[in-house]
Formats: C-alpha cells, sequence, structure tokens
C-alpha cells in the first residue's frame, strides 16, 4: 500500500473537470441512470432513448447545470468580499430554488446521496478548502459541483459542460447494461445529447441569481423516477 | 433542506482503533453470508454493540431477512444498494458503503463491530481495505468440494474462511476434513472454519474469532490486509505440466 499522499492542491481546472467528468470517480455515482432506468421499467420504448436524452438535458441537467453555475458564481464573489454570511444565504436560496424545480422527492433524494459522496471526495481531496466547508452535510450534488468548480477555478461554461455531460454519460452508461447495443451508438447519444443544448450553455453559465436556473421540468420523467424509488429488481437507484 | 453545518466527514473520522471494528463478510451467492451474520449476532449480541450493513444488487432482501430473523434491532440493520456493480461498491469506489458505515456508528455510538455483508458476487469479489479492518469469505459444500482447492483472493487470503453448511456435506457427496484440508493448504496456514449453525461447537468458535481480531483491533495491533485481486497461481506450459512458475498479478 502507498503512503498517503497528503495534497491535491496545484491541478490545472481543466484536470479537476476531467476528473469529475470521469464515470470511475469514486464517489458513489454508479447507482444512478440519469432517470433511465425508471423510464425503461415504466415501458418507454428502446426507440425513444435519443428523445428522452434529449428532454433530459434541457430540462433536469440544465436545472442542476444552472443550480452549479449560480453556486459557483456566488461562492467566488463570497470569497472575494469574505462576506461568510452572504454565502450561506446563498446556498439556502439556491437549494431551495433547486428542489423546487425538482419536484420528485426521490429525485432529490438521490442527487442528495450522490452529493455526500461527492462532497466527501472533496474534502478529502481539498482538505483546507474553505468554499467546501460551508456546504451542508449531504448538498444536492448540483451544489457540490459549482462549489468544487469555484475551488478549483473552473470556469463557468466548463462547468455547465460538465453538469450536462455527466447526466448524459450516466444515462448512456446505463443503457449500456440495461439494454446493450453498439457502444459506440450509446456515445454518438452523449455528444448529440450535448450538442443539442449547446447553444443555452453560455446563457446558463451567466445566472447569478438562484430564481432564474431553468424550470422546464419534466413531470413524467419525474414521476418515473417517483415511481421507481418504490420498486424492486433494479438496478440503478433513479 | 441541508443543514449548513461545518463539519466535514473527513475531519470527523476517529482513528481506526477507536471506531467500531468493520468486519466484512464475502463470498458467491448462495454461500449463507446472511445466515452466518445472524449467528454472529445470535452468538454476541449480549455483549457486544453490533450493527449490520447489507449490500443488495436488486433489492433490500438480505436486510429484511436478518431483520425477520430477530437477531438485532431492525434499526440496527441498513441495506445499500448497489446497483449493477456489487463489487465496486465493496472494493474500488466504496462510498456507500463507508458513508452508512459512518451513520450506523453515529447513530447507535458506540458500536463494537460494523458487520459488513457483500451483494453475493463470484470468487474473486473481496473488500478493500479501506472499508473494511477483516473480511471472511464464505464457501459452503454445495458449492462442490473443489471450491478450496481452486483458490481465488477470498479463499486465499481472507482473514477468515468459512466453509459453511457442514451439515449438508452427507447429502451432497462431499468430504468436510478433505475440503477443510484443502482449504487450509491454498491458504497457507491461515485460519479455516468448518461452520454450521446447527454445530453449536462451530458457532462458538466464530464468535471466538471475532472477539479475538476484535480485541487486536482495539489494541491497535490489527492490520487490515487486500486478499488482493487475484490469488497467486501458476501456468502450466508445455514444459512443465505441473506449472511453470508461481506469481502473482500485481
Amino acid at each position: 500500500m502507498l503512503q498517503s499522499p497528503t495534497s491535491a492542491a496545484g491541478a490545472a481546472a481543466q484536470t479537476v473537470g476531467l476528473m469529475l467528468a470521469d464515470s470511475r470517480l469514486p464517489s458513489g455515482g454508479h447507482v444512478s441512470s440519469s432517470g433511465l432506468e425508471p423510464a425503461l421499467m415504466a415501458g418507454m420504448g428502446r426507440d425513444q432513448v435519443e428523445e428522452y436524452m434529449l428532454v433530459r438535458a434541457r430540462t433536469a441537467a440544465l436545472t442542476d447545470a444552472g443550480a452549479a453555475a449560480v453556486i459557483r458564481h456566488g461562492l467566488l464573489e463570497a470569497g472575494q468580499n469574505e462576506s461568510g454570511q452572504s454565502s450561506a444565504e446563498l446556498l439556502t436560496r439556491t437549494e431551495r430554488a433547486w428542489a423546487a424545480r425538482t419536484p420528485s422527492r426521490a429525485a432529490r433524494q438521490i442527487a442528495s446521496e450522490l452529493g455526500r459522496g461527492l462532497l466527501r471526495l472533496a474534502t478529502s481531496l481539498w482538505p483546507d478548502a474553505a468554499i467546501l466547508r460551508q456546504l451542508g452535510t449531504a448538498p444536492s450534488r448540483p451544489v457540490v459541483m459549482g462549489a468544487v468548480a469555484a475551488h478549483a477555478q473552473l470556469e463557468a461554461e466548463e462547468l455547465v459542460r460538465l453538469v450536462v455531460y455527466d447526466d448524459a454519460a450516466a444515462a448512456a452508461a446505463a443503457l449500456l447494461k440495461l439494454d446493450p447495443g453498439d457502444p459506440a451508438e450509446a456515445m454518438i447519444l452523449v455528444l448529440q445529447t450535448c450538442a443539442s443544448v449547446e447553444d443555452r450553455v453560455a446563457g446558463v453559465a451567466a445566472l447569478t441569481e438562484p430564481s432564474d436556473i431553468p424550470s422546464s421540468a419534466a413531470v413524467q420523467m419525474e414521476d418515473w423516477i417517483e415511481h421507481h424509488a418504490h420498486t424492486t429488481r433494479r438496478l440503478f437507484r433513479a | 433542506m441541508p443543514e449548513t453545518a461545518t463539519t466535514s466527514p473527513a475531519e470527523a473520522a476517529p482513528a481506526a482503533k477507536d471506531r467500531a471494528l468493520r468486519l466484512g463478510i464475502a463470498g458467491p451467492v448462495g454461500t449463507g453470508k446472511s445466515s452466518l451474520i445472524a449467528s454472529v449476532c445470535r452468538a454476541l449480541s449480549e455483549e457486544l454493540r453490533l450493527g449490520v450493513i447489507t449490500n443488495d444488487i436488486y433489492t433490500d432482501e438480505d436486510a429484511r431477512f436478518l431483520r425477520s430473523a430477530g437477531v438485532l434491532d431492525p434499526e440496527r440493520i441498513r441495506p445499500i444498494e448497489t446497483g449493477a456493480c456489487p463489487h465496486t461498491a465493496i472494493r474500488d469506489d466504496v462510498t456507500a458503503n463507508l458513508m452508512a458505515a459512518e451513520d450506523i456508528e453515529r447513530d447507535f455510538a458506540p458500536l463494537d463491530v460494523v458487520l459488513i455483508e457483500s451483494g453475493g458476487d463470484n470468487l474473486t469479489a473481496t473488500f478493500s481495505p479501506a472499508l473494511v479492518d477483516a473480511q471472511i469469505f464464505v464457501l459452503d459444500v454445495a458449492g462442490g468440494g473443489d471450491v478450496a482447492r481452486k483458490g481465488g483472493p477470498g479463499i486465499g487470503r481472507a482473514d477468515l474462511l468459512v466453509v459453511n453448511k457442514t451439515d449438508l456435506a452427507p447429502h451432497v457427496g462431499v468430504d468436510v476434513e478433505q475440503m477443510v484440508a484443502d482449504a487450509t493448504e491454498a491458504r497457507e496456514g491461515r485460519a479455516v472454519l468448518a461452520l454450521s449453525r446447527t454445530d453449536e461447537g462451530s458457532v462458538s468458535a466464530l464468535r471466538q474469532w471475532v472477539l479475538t481480531v476484535l480485541a487486536a483491533h482495539r489494541a491497535g495491533e490489527h492490520i487490515p490486509q487486500d486478499p488482493g485481486p487475484m490469488a497467486p497461481h501458476f501456468h502450466a506450459d508445455e514444459d512443465h505440466p505441473d506449472g511453470g512458475y508461481v506469481h502473482s498479478h500485481a
């Protein structure tokens, strides 16, 4: 066993971004299919997966990305002004705004568990990061992504693409387990999904107010996730 | 809403010897991991404060089995879902299990032992030492007398190998003594226990083993070992029909 390494400081922002996008990231993320298993188990056809991913990107994924961008911006601002009070308020307001746009309790629950896993990893990587210490014990994943981006100096647009990519890649990886086909097709779906919201990236990245976080809910998707939480014989939590 | 506390999980973690012994139970599907945990709970719940975490692939069935067995307060038995990757959750990404262990240790502090049952996988699945302090690998006689000889990381180097369901041996044509002898040889002398829940002597030996490991853990003398991704093995070839060389994969 190797000696415990002591510091992750000094990694380039892009490298941190690559690490966060890596499905091998040890933060417990492998239990999520980005809602795809709930959809397939509810009877959505295999021929609708492409459409599903496109809808998912411009609804849930952009909501997550918007929340992450607002957190990133707010924490960076607060850091410059050294105003701890306002960053606590921003965290609360953003969590609430995100939760209001994520009506399924099951979806919020899994986002909170994934967020906790990611925060656990991040605080081990950067034990001295003041920004990470401001988060609660189980913040939702988008909030943690935003905070890590602020700490690692990731650009806002990179963060938005990262959140959208992460969500799509999880669905594609799940697809290869649930209904395997040509793996290359799954990767095409990922790139196509990301490209479909490219024209929204700059706008979402520029968000600074929790109330401006995109709010296009996908009600059917949320309902599937809610239902999935009460089923057995599932491979993914959501 | 999540609370805005300022403690980080890393900060809150006590030294290993000051927290509960985390004991992993691995082994192929159907060899009696849940049943072994029930036996440990029955034998030790009066003298030790126990918690159980189960890893299930599809359901919380193992947790439900253990709760219905009535061997422990149901609140002290927690299921986590490992999704499509039961071996990942106990080895390369132990996040969910670590969080569950920390939670149960905090909620029922102080605990003496947390038993972590792996999702039934195959002969190669073992726990990371980042998750458990010690691990038991469980085989059963019904799996065939030759399994122990075939080896694998868990069989070769888990802290304890249990050959379970010895009461079934006459019915499945397995020579328990031979199987234990094979296992002892494959393990180069590491501990092997022939167990049947109906054989009180064997359950008592299991109980004693857990207490011994716990004592070593508390004394800070127990060092978690990784059984490894593969056991040392040999490759036979034309020049060396009995095996050319023995090696292990890093």
